[in-house]
C-alpha cells in the first residue's frame, strides 16, 4: 500500500519538476524539439497531463494549436491564442458536425477594441462612397425590408492551420480549428448595393466594422478595412448576415451584422458590419494593400528563399483550397480488433461541393472512397465517414483526401509562403489497433 | 532440523499456498479488470461556469468585459519596457504565442510596429525592447516551457478589474510605470491614500486627468494622465481597487480602507475640475 501512495502526488504539494517529467513519459520525449509522432498518439490519451507547452522550431504535431481553454461571454470553452485582441480556436471534438455551434465558432480579431455593447435604437448600417443615394439602415429596416436569405457556409481563417509551417512563420499559431461552418442568414449585398445605388467608376466596394484599434488614424493598427473589386463575382453571393444557425450573432462572431462572403477567406467577412462604401479608388490601407496577400497562385506556393521577390495578391483573388479533416478517431483511444470503427469527419472546398472524400489506412499509399453525408450546399462542411475494418493489430497511419467539383484534389505536399495562409495538405491520424483476445 | 524450525516451515509454507490460492481466487473475480478506482489531483484545473445571464429589455444588446488569460512573460532587462508599449496595441500574448523565430524577426517586427503600425517608440527604447524579445524569444534561447501548473487564485483577486487594460500602457502590467515618463501606481497608490484627501483626489484623477509636472519619489515627470470619466461608475471603481490592491499595495493601505464603490465615484462626478485643477488639488496633497 505504502508503494502504490507514493505514486500519487499528495494533494496540495506540487511534483518536483523531475519527478513530473519521471511519470510523464510525453514530457520526456518533447524535452528534445522535435516531439515524435509516437508522443502525439500518447498526448492525445492523456486525460490528466496538461499539452506541453510548443514552440517549435519543429512544426506543430497536434490537432489545435498548443493553448489552454479559456471562458468568453457567449462562448463554450475555446483554445486561447491571444486575449487582447482576442483570437480563439474551436477544439476538434467540435467538427463532428457539419453545423459548428455558435458557442465554439472560433474567434478572430486584428484591434482591441471589440465591442462589448451595441445600441441598436442607434446602430445603422451606412452604405456611402459613390452611390445615388447613401443610405442609413436600422437592422430593423434590414429584417423588414429586404428578403432574408440563408446559406450554409464554412468561415476559415486565412492562417488556419499555420502552426503546421515549416520553417515557422510568426503569426496566429493556429491548429486546424480556425474555422468553423454555419447556416447565415441576412440580406444579399447586391440588394443593398441596388436600394443605395452604385454608380458608374466603382472599382471596389469596401467593409469596415466598429471594432478599432488604439494605432494613430490611418494605420493599420487603428482602423481593419477590407475590399472586394467591383466585379468579383463572388459580390453576388455575398450575404450581410444577421444570423447564425437561427440565433443572433455572438458578439465575437460580429454582431449585430457580419458579411458572409462564400467560398473566400474570412478576412473578408466583417464583423459588426457597419460601413460598406463604393470607392472610386481601390483601398490601400494596410490591411488590404500589405497584409492578407499570398503569391500569385492558387495554392498560394512559394520558397523561404523566393518569398521577399515573388508576386503577391490580395488572399481574395483566390477561393479557399480543397480541404478534409479526420475528426475521430483522435488516437485516445486504442482500437479492438474485429470491431469495425465509423472514422468521421469534414470537408469543404471554397471552390464548391466537394464530389469525393477518400480515405487510406496506409499512410497515404492506398485509397478507398469513403461515403459521403447530407449535402448542404456548396459552401459548407460535408460530412464523410468510413467503416473500417483493420486486418491485423499494429500502429495505423489514417489519412483523407477530398476532391471538389473543379476536380482539386488535397496535395500531399506542404504548403509555404512567407504569412503562413492556405495549408491544405493531406491530413494524417496515427491509430492503435490493439489484439481482441 | 529442529521440531521448532520444522514448525516455521509449516507455516511459511502454508502461508505461500494461502497467497497463490487468494491471488488465483482474486484474478478469477478480476476477471480482465487491470486497474480501478485511480484518480488523481487534476493537474489541468477547472473552468469555473459562467453563471447564466439575463440581459436587461431594450435596444441595447451587450456582454460583460474581454476577460484577459496573459501569461508572464521571462525575467530580464527590458521587460518592463515590453510589456509597458507593446501592451498599448495588444496584450503579450501576441509575444509568448509566436513560434521560436530566428533573432532577425525581432528586429524586423519592433520595426514594422513603429513604422508601418505607428508604435511611438523612442530609438533607444526599442533597441533594448529588441534585445529583451531576442534573448527569450528566439530558436536559440526560447525555453521549452514546462507545462502550466494551476495557480491558486490570489487573494486579492475579487478586486483585480479588467478595466486596467486602459491603464496598462502607460503605467504597465506590474504597476512600475516608467522611470521619467510614467509614474508608477505600485507603492504610490497607498501612500496617495494615506494622505488626508487623497482618495476622494485619485477618483477626481479617473474622472478628469491631470495635466502638468509631478513628482513621485523624487523622480520627476511631465505629462498627461488621460481623463476616464467616460468610464461606468462601476469601472472606475473596479479600476480604483484593482490599482490599490495589486502589487503588494494590499499590504501598505491605510487602516480602515475600504474598497471604493460605484456610488463613491458617481457623487465624485458632480465636481467637474479641470486637469489643471487636478494637478493643484495633488500639490495640496503634500506627496513629492
Amino acid at each position: 500500500m505504502g508503494k502504490k501512495q507514493s505514486m500519487h502526488p499528495t494533494p496540495g504539494k506540487p511534483l518536483e519538476r523531475r519527478e513530473f517529467l519521471r511519470r510523464s513519459g510525453l514530457a520526456l520525449s518533447v524535452l528534445g524539439l522535435f516531439p515524435t509522432v509516437a508522443a502525439f498518439v500518447r498526448a492525445q490519451g492523456q486525460a490528466t497531463s496538461p499539452l506541453p507547452s510548443f514552440t517549435g522550431p519543429g512544426a506543430n504535431p497536434y490537432w489545435n494549436g498548443v493553448n489552454p481553454y479559456v471562458v468568453y461571454p457567449q462562448k463554450a470553452p475555446l483554445l486561447r491564442l491571444t486575449d487582447r485582441p482576442v483570437q480563439l480556436e474551436t477544439p476538434r471534438g467540435y467538427f463532428l458536425t457539419p453545423l459548428t455551434p455558435n458557442a465554439a465558432h472560433y474567434v478572430r480579431y486584428h484591434l482591441d477594441e471589440i465591442p462589448n455593447a451595441v445600441d441598436l435604437a442607434t446602430w445603422r448600417l451606412l452604405v456611402e462612397g459613390n452611390v445615388d443615394k447613401p443610405l442609413k439602415l436600422s437592422l430593423a429596416e434590414l429584417l423588414a425590408n429586404f428578403k432574408p436569405v440563408s446559406l450554409a457556409a464554412v468561415n476559415q481563417c486565412s492562417g488556419n492551420s499555420r502552426s503546421r509551417f515549416q520553417p515557422r512563420v510568426a503569426g496566429g499559431q493556429w491548429g486546424n480549428g480556425a474555422m468553423s461552418n454555419a447556416v447565415w442568414t441576412g440580406v444579399r449585398l447586391k440588394e443593398v448595393l441596388a436600394a443605395a445605388g452604385v454608380k458608374a467608376g466603382t472599382v471596389q466596394i469596401s467593409f469596415q466594422g466598429l471594432d478599432r484599434g488604439k494605432g494613430p488614424e490611418g494605420k493599420g493598427s487603428n482602423a481593419f478595412v477590407k475590399a472586394l473589386d467591383w466585379n468579383d463575382p463572388v459580390l453576388e453571393e455575398v450575404i450581410l448576415a444577421y444570423a447564425m444557425n437561427g440565433e443572433p450573432l455572438p458578439m465575437l462572431n460580429g454582431f449585430p451584422l457580419r458579411a458572409v462572403v462564400p467560398g473566400r477567406f474570412a478576412t473578408y467577412w466583417m464583423k459588426h458590419l457597419t460601413w460598406i462604401r463604393a470607392l472610386t479608388e481601390e483601398e490601400k490601407n494596410f490591411w488590404q494593400a500589405s497584409a492578407y496577400k499570398v503569391p500569385d497562385n492558387p495554392k498560394g506556393l512559394t520558397t523561404p528563399q523566393e518569398a521577399s521577390t515573388v508576386k503577391t495578391v490580395p488572399i481574395g483573388k483566390y477561393p479557399m483550397p480543397v480541404r478534409s479533416f479526420i475528426i475521430t478517431p483522435d488516437g485516445s483511444s486504442k482500437i479492438p480488433l474485429g470491431l469495425p470503427l465509423t472514422v468521421r469527419g469534414i470537408a469543404f472546398s471554397g471552390y464548391g461541393r466537394v464530389t469525393r472524400v477518400e480515405f487510406s489506412d496506409d499512410d497515404g499509399k492506398t485509397w478507398r472512397p469513403a461515403a459521403l453525408g447530407e449535402y448542404l450546399g456548396p459552401y459548407s462542411f460535408r460530412t464523410w465517414e468510413y467503416l473500417w475494418k483493420p486486418q491485423k493489430p499494429g500502429k495505423y497511419v489514417l489519412a483523407v483526401r477530398a476532391t471538389d467539383e473543379r476536380g482539386n484534389v488535397q496535395p500531399d505536399d506542404p504548403v509555404w509562403n512567407a504569412s503562413g495562409y492556405m495549408w491544405n495538405r493531406i491530413e494524417r491520424q496515427e491509430i492503435v489497433v490493439g489484439s481482441a483476445s | 532440523m529442529s521440531k521448532r524450525h520444522a514448525k516455521y516451515l509449516w507455516s511459511i509454507l502454508l502461508g505461500l499456498g494461502l497467497m497463490a490460492l487468494a491471488q488465483d481466487t482474486q484474478q478469477t473475480s478480476n476477471n480482465g479488470l487491470s486497474r480501478a478506482g485511480e484518480y488523481t489531483p487534476g493537474p489541468l484545473g477547472v473552468i469555473v461556469q459562467p453563471a447564466p445571464s439575463s440581459p436587461p429589455e431594450g435596444s441595447m444588446y451587450g456582454v460583460g468585459a474581454w476577460p484577459l488569460y496573459t501569461p508572464a512573460l521571462e525575467d530580464g532587462p527590458g521587460k518592463e519596457l515590453v510589456s509597458g508599449y507593446c501592451n498599448t496595441c495588444h496584450s503579450t500574448t501576441y509575444i509568448t504565442m509566436q513560434p521560436a523565430m530566428p533573432a532577425a524577426y525581432w528586429e524586423t517586427n519592433v520595426n514594422r510596429m513603429i513604422n508601418t503600425f505607428g508604435a511611438t517608440i523612442p530609438p533607444d527604447d526599442a533597441k533594448q525592447i529588441i534585445a529583451y524579445l531576442q534573448g527569450h524569444y528566439t530558436i536559440e534561447t526560447r525555453k521549452q516551457a514546462a507545462p502550466p501548473v494551476p495557480q491558486a487564485a490570489p487573494q486579492t483577486q475579487a478586486l483585480t478589474s479588467p478595466v486596467y487594460q486602459n491603464c496598462a500602457g502607460c503605467h504597465q502590467a506590474n504597476g512600475a510605470g516608467i522611470p521619467g515618463v510614467f509614474p508608477p501606481l505600485a507603492r504610490h497608490i497607498p501612500d496617495i491614500l494615506k494622505a488626508p484627501g487623497g482618495r476622494d483626489w485619485i477618483v477626481q484623477l479617473l474622472l478628469n486627468g491631470m495635466t502638468g509636472e509631478i513628482q513621485v519619489n523624487g523622480q520627476k515627470y511631465n505629462g498627461a494622465m488621460p481623463a476616464f470619466g467616460q468610464l461606468g461608475d462601476g469601472d472606475i471603481a473596479a479600476v480604483l481597487n484593482h490599482i490599490s490592491t495589486q502589487w503588494g499595495n494590499d499590504q501598505l493601505l491605510p487602516q480602515g480602507h475600504q474598497p471604493f464603490s460605484a456610488d463613491e465615484v458617481k457623487a465624485a462626478r458632480g465636481q467637474k475640475l479641470t486637469p489643471q485643477q487636478v494637478l493643484e488639488a495633488r500639490r495640496k496633497l503634500g506627496l513629492n
